[in-house]
């Protein structure tokens, strides 16, 4: 393990229920005292040297799954398919049950209805229907895609399953288990997506670019979060 | 007596009144497909868009009160509009000084009697059949940090790896590149057209005269060239400054790095109007201000280009006459 370094990106933001916004939509990311701390402390393992110091999606972080880039990552249940895809043919990929701070939930499909549709209540009862646990679960057999209802979740379709190429992992009771350990649904509001790419680019112009200290980017992420007003 | 006169001439006069009116309105009919084009697609756009640039305008929610100029004043507040600016002008000298000065030079290879001459011609093109977007996917994996060919390239002659992806000046030079690789052959093939059609008598006068290549170059190509060189460059400002889908595919969250290092005008616009402000009434009105900057630079780029050029075509015709003129005696 010398020599490969760590690569972590931030969870943690997905275990704080108002990290970025009040209910009521007014921004609070800046002078959240949660934030700043989830910052410091994603920042203060950057500088110990526990991260690899890659952008995520980036070619250098594709390329890094076949040169032992990095030791660990985050692995949401959609991942498995990035992984095994970008790391083909590399031996020794396995998946952990375990998640600093009990369970996150990092993305993820939503249906909408929109009111102006012309049978909305129909289109709700296919919605409901899709996304029935019976539905869930072939479509998780047929594609992949993990179920989010708790009846879909104990199912022994879904608990049996097994990955070969994550060293025959317990892939379905795993993320079964994760995510019935997240206790808290974020709130996202309009300007969230906004508030976290400022954010992301925050912790990467420290720990990716080093263009800057974590002192001088937390200012820079201030006024990206004001200028989004 | 003055009904027989006034009955032909009545009918005489709607037709004359016709034809009058054909010879009146026909010509405009002609050149009007050009005009309503440009006003569907050109003038509406752009009164549409100043219309909207003075409203509060929401992706969604569509239009709001009319505030004034106040979409302008919020953006030229904004560091990332002045970012954008630098990156945008950075880019664009990056770009396209460099280019024409290649394509000037390649045309004039070009232009010389070569082996495989339309081989070479429709070589140079070749690059600019490929999409900006596909473009910008190669290049980007040639330019990433760590893993790309350009850095290792660099190692082999021992050279740092280059933060392609961190640095200002850097990425202005990764995307600088992909324009120029893209562009440098169309901007030729231009020039070259161009240097066809300077009469050949010009070359064998200079050449009587004694002059070598790169004078025949500099006073008569150069000076020849000289509509040509005005529209390269008016049109390498319009698209220059609007520069967007090479440093939009440079990363891999398209906002032009961690620091905008490589954001443009262009894509400013677009994280305003569809980003998390989601507002049109300041990416209108940041089209607009786009639009009046890349007016000025293309008038002050006519000035400039106009002025050099003329002043060596004034300069030209002089000396090589009186060179002749002193040599005539003695040949």
């Amino acid at each position: 393990m010398d020599g490969i370094r760590w690569c972590d990106l931030p969870g943690h933001g997905q275990q704080v229920p108002n990290a970025y916004e009040n209910a009521d939509g007014t921004i609070i990311a800046t002078e959240n005292a949660e934030v700043k701390a989830l910052y410091d402390k994603v920042l203060a393992a950057s500088a110990k040297g526990l991260s690899a110091n890659l952008a995520q999606w980036s070619d250098d972080w594709t390329g890094s799954f076949q040169r032992d880039g990095f030791a660990t990552m985050v692995c949401p249940s959609w991942m498995l398919g990035v992984i095994e895809g970008n790391a083909a043919g590399v031996k020794g990929w396995d998946i952990a049950n375990t998640f600093p701070g009990g369970g996150g939930n990092w993305g993820g499909s939503f249906l909408t209805v929109p009111t102006q549709g012309k049978n909305p209540d129909a289109a709700k009862k296919l919605a409901d229907w899709l996304t029935a646990p019976e539905q869930q679960i072939k479509a998780f057999k047929s594609k992949g895609t993990f179920p989010s209802q708790q009846a879909a979740l104990a199912s022994t379709e879904l608990t049996g399953t097994t990955n070969a190429f994550f060293n025959n992992a317990p892939t379905g009771k795993i993320f079964s288990e994760r995510a019935q350990a997240v206790k808290v649904v974020p709130f996202k509001g309009a300007k969230y997506s906004g508030i976290n790419d400022a954010m992301q680019q925050a912790i990467a112009r420290v720990d990716i670019d080093k263009t800057d200290t974590a002192e001088s980017s937390w200012e820079k992420f201030v006024s990206a979060v004001k200028a989004l007003g | 007596m003055p009904t027989p006169t006034t009955a032909p001439a009545n009918g005489n006069s709607w037709r004359q009144k016709l034809s009058r009116l054909d010879v009146l309105i026909s010509p405009y009919l002609y050149i009007s497909p050009f005009f309503i084009l440009f006003a569907v697609l050109g003038l509406f756009p752009l009164i549409y868009t100043f219309w909207v640039s003075m409203h509060e305008w929401n992706l969604i929610g569509g239009q709001g009160d009319f505030i004034g100029f106040d979409n302008y004043t919020h953006v030229l507040k904004q560091e990332f509009f002045w970012r954008g600016m630098r990156n945008t002008f950075s880019i664009f000298l990056l770009s396209s000084v460099t280019q024409t000065l290649a394509a000037l030079a390649l045309a004039a290879v070009l232009n010389q009697n070569i082996r495989a001459k339309t081989f070479w011609r429709m070589g140079v093109l070749l690059p600019f059949v490929i999409a900006p977007v596909a473009v910008g996917v190669i290049f980007s994996k040639m330019f990433a940090d760590q893993s790309g060919l350009i850095n290792g390239v660099l190692g082999w002659f021992g050279v740092d790896p280059v933060a392609w992806h961190a640095g200002v000046l850097q990425s202005h030079v990764a995307i600088a590149t992909m324009v120029n690789f893209r562009w440098t052959g169309y901007v030729t093939l231009i020039f070259l057209a161009a240097m066809q059609a300077i009469p050949s008598e010009l070359y064998e006068a200079a050449l009587l005269d004694g002059a070598n290549r790169m004078r025949q170059f500099r006073s008569i190509t150069i000076p020849m060239l000289r509509p040509t060189i005005i529209f390269v460059v008016i049109t390498a400002t319009i698209g220059g400054l609007q520069i967007f889908d090479e440093p939009r595919v440079f990363d891999q969250s398209g906002l032009g790095g961690s620091d905008r290092q490589w954001m443009t005008v262009t894509m400013y616009i677009y994280e305003v109007g569809w980003g998390a402000q989601k507002s049109f009434g300041r990416a209108a009105a940041v089209s607009w201000l786009l639009f009046l900057i890349i007016i000025a630079v293309g008038v002050l780029n006519f000035l400039i280009t106009q002025r050099i050029s003329s002043g060596d075509a004034d300069k030209t015709p002089e000396e090589p006459a009186n060179s002749t003129m002193a040599k005539e005696p003695v040949a």
